[in-house]
């Protein structure tokens, strides 16, 4: 269970979107938008709520149905960072003065 | 006056009607984000970090009223992602204004020009145009040539046309108290009804964690800005606020004051840290396990926050929620910030920027070390500026 809540949690800050996959069998592919590790009064077990591609509303499955947490989207925070972007723009500024 | 006195009233009114009510925790402003995408890609923001399909969804005008009129805030504040890309704005203003809420609709103005005739002037609408510095400053911020002159050009147009103008700053680590001060001046001429500035926050999903600045620095930055305000700059935010800023005032933050409502839901516990989304305003109330947040809860994502997120609704409750801080709000307001002593007194001297910084001497950078003898130089240097 400890090392699925970590699953969780690291799919939650991931910019991209995840697969769960169900203890049942099945899939559900999407970005995490929440976990509730604790669970709140409209769901007292622990939950995540998935935004799926196509459906208006969020999905919500709870921890006990998940059996496995990939990060299987594009990351869309990767190589973006800052320093990433200085790094680049200096080196766009240099092919400009070699161009002139 | 750099808030217009309705508008002050509104909100003391509203305070004191919290109080006299006995609400422990009330909202001041909703931070009403109807959609992710933005027409920049700044790297200091991760905001637009998404999927395509999570920035293809927006708020419907129809969820962003049912937000407001839960939450109840008196002020609404609109970011994003640019909400001018929103294709129902003008509803959604519309919608707000027959609320009589106040708008800060925050853009980076670059579709502001083209778009001001979907909007009336109201004394319940501003426009907070984002901008972080002079020219040069702000296009390598929004990592863009060109978006100042054309933000500029907007501002004027906007303030032509009679809509309240501000702007909205964000501070970084390194940043420049000399051209920050130049481009407060150049703000002003452009006729904007005021300023609002804040450090930068390192909110957990924001890929520019290393340019956040700590407490201490913050301090001594704002310090340096503010210590001796022309009498010409207008800010568009609490006095008390910035004292806080200066560290002439101590604060614990006020996570519940600004909530953040998005496609997500309600941002658990605030609009800096992301920890889950309550599904109504009355969940994320009743659910966040509030004493975990604020600089003297011992959370250390919080120790370096001083954001006006968590920390302008505490000056703001206060200025209008107690007779001593109304008092000093009143001073501050009449004889400017600054007006104060330091009330830390952590012997750590800060010295104060004087004259007409117009000119920039190029190694007054921010040197963002906390060393007394770099910022000495730095006004040495910034002396001799002024005397040739």
């Amino acid at each position: 269970m400890e090392d699925l809540k970590l699953q969780i949690d690291k799919a939650f800050d991931y910019r991209g979107d995840v697969t769960l996959t169900l203890k049942d069998g099945s899939t559900v592919v999407g970005f995490m938008s929440n976990r509730e590790p604790r669970g709140v009064a409209r769901c007292r077990e622990p939950f995540v709520e998935m935004m799926i591609d196509g459906r208006p509303d969020k999905m919500l499955v709870k921890y006990s149905e998940i059996s496995k947490v990939e990060l299987t989207g594009e990351d869309t925070a990767a190589g973006k960072s800052w320093d990433e972007w200085i790094i680049k723009e200096e080196a766009r500024k240099k092919s400009q003065v070699v161009g002139k | 006056m750099p808030v217009p006195i309705s508008q002050a009233y509104t909100v003391a009114t509203y305070v004191l009607k919290q109080k006299l009510q006995g609400r422990k925790r009330y909202p001041l402003v909703l931070m009403l984000e109807p959609l992710f995408r933005c027409n920049l890609e700044c790297a200091g923001c991760g905001k637009i970090q998404y999927p395509e399909h999570i920035l293809k969804k927006r708020l419907t005008p129809e969820q962003c009223f049912r937000a407001v009129d839960e939450c109840g805030a008196p002020m609404v504040s609109i970011p994003g992602g640019e909400p001018l890309i929103h294709p129902e704005i003008q509803q959604i203003v519309e919608g707000l204004v027959a609320r009589k809420k106040y708008i800060y609709l925050c853009t980076n103005a670059i579709l502001l020009k083209r778009k001001l005739d979907l909007f009336k002037p109201s004394k319940y609408l501003t426009f907070s145009v984002h901008m972080d510095g002079i020219q040069e400053d702000h296009d390598h911020a929004v990592c863009r040539e060109g978006v100042y002159d054309v933000a500029t050009e907007a501002i004027r147009e906007a303030v032509k046309r009679g809509f309240r103008v501000t702007t909205n700053t964000t501070l970084f680590d390194g940043a420049d108290p000399v051209r920050v001060r130049a481009f407060f001046d150049e703000m002003m001429k452009l006729g904007v009804e005021g300023m609002m500035m804040s450090p930068g926050y390192s909110y957990s999903k924001a890929p520019d964690q290393e340019h956040f600045l700590p407490r201490s620095r913050t301090k001594e930055l704002f310090t340096r800005i503010l210590s001796n305000p022309k009498k010409e700059w207008h800010f568009n935010q609490s006095p008390l606020f910035l004292e806080y800023l200066m560290g002439r005032q101590d604060y614990e933050c006020t996570p519940w004051g600004m909530p953040t409502y998005n496609i997500f839901g309600w941002q658990k516990p605030c609009y800096l840290l992301n920890e889950g989304y309550s599904a109504s305003f009355e969940e994320l109330l009743a659910e966040t396990e509030w004493q975990n947040y604020g600089q003297f809860s011992g959370n250390p994502q919080c120790a370096n926050c001083m954001v006006h997120s968590g920390y302008e609704a505490t000056a703001v409750n206060d200025g209008f929620g107690s007779l001593k801080g109304f008092a000093r709000m009143v001073k501050l307001t009449l004889l400017g910030i600054g007006a104060s002593k330091p009330a830390n007194g952590n012997g750590h001297s800060l010295h104060p920027i004087h004259g007409n910084n117009s000119t920039v001497p190029a190694k007054a950078q921010g040197c963002g070390s906390g060393s007394c003898n770099h910022h000495h130089d730095e006004e040495e240097e910034l002396e001799t500026v002024e005397k040739s």
